[in-house]
């Protein structure tokens, strides 16, 4: 496939032509001075210097609260109708390499044993267009988990950004060739002077041995190992990690509106809670902190690579950056793979 | 069965969460500015707070963290409260 040329000067087109006809357009821009993935209408509403937005672009797929169906209680029965969601064509730009690893694992989990529509769907009409990293930060640790700012699995348009600000754009999937196509006018043959801007590998973490932990985690007497306790002491649950991550996809159901009439919203849910796993009865099986983020770990890194081909963890550092404690979870995967 | 206080992620409820907190910080609020520093995503809760802070001294020239000894204005009774704030 050869590299088309995305001029900088042709993003607002770009953008227009996507948003002219009902579609959405994500990209990050400032917002109350932090980069985040927002919808944008205009290419000066973006920015073009940061690491990776501070929210996932799963929003985009797995909304934070969503209707899925509407109930009225009737004389002669209860009225209960599904929700039949229609999405725009939704074009995420500027996601970063590892992030789009992580729509994989997502769609493992919603199209496991059910197939869910509510994302299906979404996805279905979702583009990826990834900007490869030539920058990254010290929570970065993308190369640490089998992935580099080179991989292109999830991403349906790869895009190396150039000296001059323009990108190169690669078709990945049959997606990306026809969003390529669909907006050719704007893709442009690519002279052999554009160069892309070289990128940021991220070192490794020596300590770490993906294997190592797998099989630690494996082992039924380490469930209860005191090591636990200790590393996640500092937590108090407040969840940050688990909104922010672009793998996690626990949600809860609720009613809302009154007894008579309402409606059942799928709402995003978080496993540090103490009511995550509260049982009607009152006894909880996670009845402690550390217990809430052992699971948390033993999802990403035990439960995950079990179940599925995708991978639990894509290394984008968002947990480790928003935690109020400073709760780095790589310094937990050093201690387990010293095990 | 509907809830009392929605926890869904859209304006009602963001906005009944945020109020019932308000209502439970007010005279115990300290200040302190932990909770904007924490929040992950930069919400200007003190804006909240200085509110909170500023209405309890106004109303009982109370500041809630500046006299151990004192007890925090909502856990006491006095027949000298003003009543005017209750509509």
């Amino acid at each position: 496939m050869t590299d088309k040329l995305l001029k900088r000067e042709n993003l607002d087109k770009l953008i227009g032509s996507v948003t002219v006809g009902g579609g959405v357009f994500v990209a990050p821009g400032m917002e109350a001075r932090r980069v985040v993935f927002r919808e944008v209408t205009r290419a000066d509403e973006m920015t073009h210097d940061y690491i990776i937005p501070v929210n996932s672009y799963k929003d985009w797929v797995f909304p934070q609260t969503e209707v899925i169906a509407r109930f009225a209680i009737k004389k002669d029965g209860v009225d209960l109708k599904g929700e039949k969601i229609e999405p725009p064509e939704t074009v995420v730009f500027g996601a970063r390499p590892c992030e789009a690893a992580s729509l994989a694992s997502l769609r493992s989990v919603f199209t496991w044993d059910f197939i869910d529509e509510f994302y299906t769907r979404r996805e279905d009409r979702l583009t990826v267009l990834t900007v490869a990293c030539t920058a990254a930060d010290d929570e970065c640790f993308c190369t640490t988990v089998e992935l580099s700012p080179e991989s292109t699995v999830g991403s349906d348009v790869y895009l190396k950004e150039t000296a001059d600000g323009d990108y190169l754009a690669s078709a990945i999937t049959d997606k990306g060739t026809a969003f390529m196509e669909k907006y050719s006018t704007l893709f442009e043959g690519a002279s052999a002077e554009a160069k892309p801007k070289e990128l940021f590998i991220p070192e490794k973490i020596d300590g770490i041995d993906l294997d190592r932990i797998k099989k630690w985690l494996d082992n039924k007497d380490h469930y209860d190992d005191p090591l636990w306790a200790e590393l996640s002491r500092k937590c108090f649950g407040c969840g940050a990690c688990t909104f922010s991550c672009p793998t996690c996809h626990c949600f809860d159901i609720t009613d809302e509106g009154t007894t008579y009439e309402g409606e059942k919203r799928k709402n995003w849910d978080a496993c540090q809670f103490e009511h995550f796993t509260l049982h009607a009865s009152g006894h909880n099986p996670r009845d402690a902190q550390f217990k809430r983020w052992r699971n948390r770990f033993m999802c990403k890194f035990n439960i995950y690579p079990k179940k599925f081909t995708s991978t639990g963890c894509v290394g984008c550092g968002r947990c480790i950056r928003v935690c109020p404690v400073r709760h780095d979870i790589t310094e937990v995967m050093e201690a387990i793979s010293g095990r | 069965m509907p809830q009392w206080v929605e926890t869904s992620a859209h304006p009602r409820g963001n906005l009944s969460w945020n109020l019932i907190r308000a209502m439970h910080l007010a005279g115990r609020c300290t200040f302190c500015g932990e909770c904007e520093r924490s929040c992950p995503v930069n919400i200007p809760l003190n804006l909240v707070n200085q509110k909170l802070v500023l209405t309890v001294k106004d109303a009982f020239s109370y500041r809630s963290g500046y006299d151990e000894k004192e007890h925090p204005t909502m856990i006491v009774y006095s027949p000298e409260d003003k009543e005017n704030f209750i509509k």
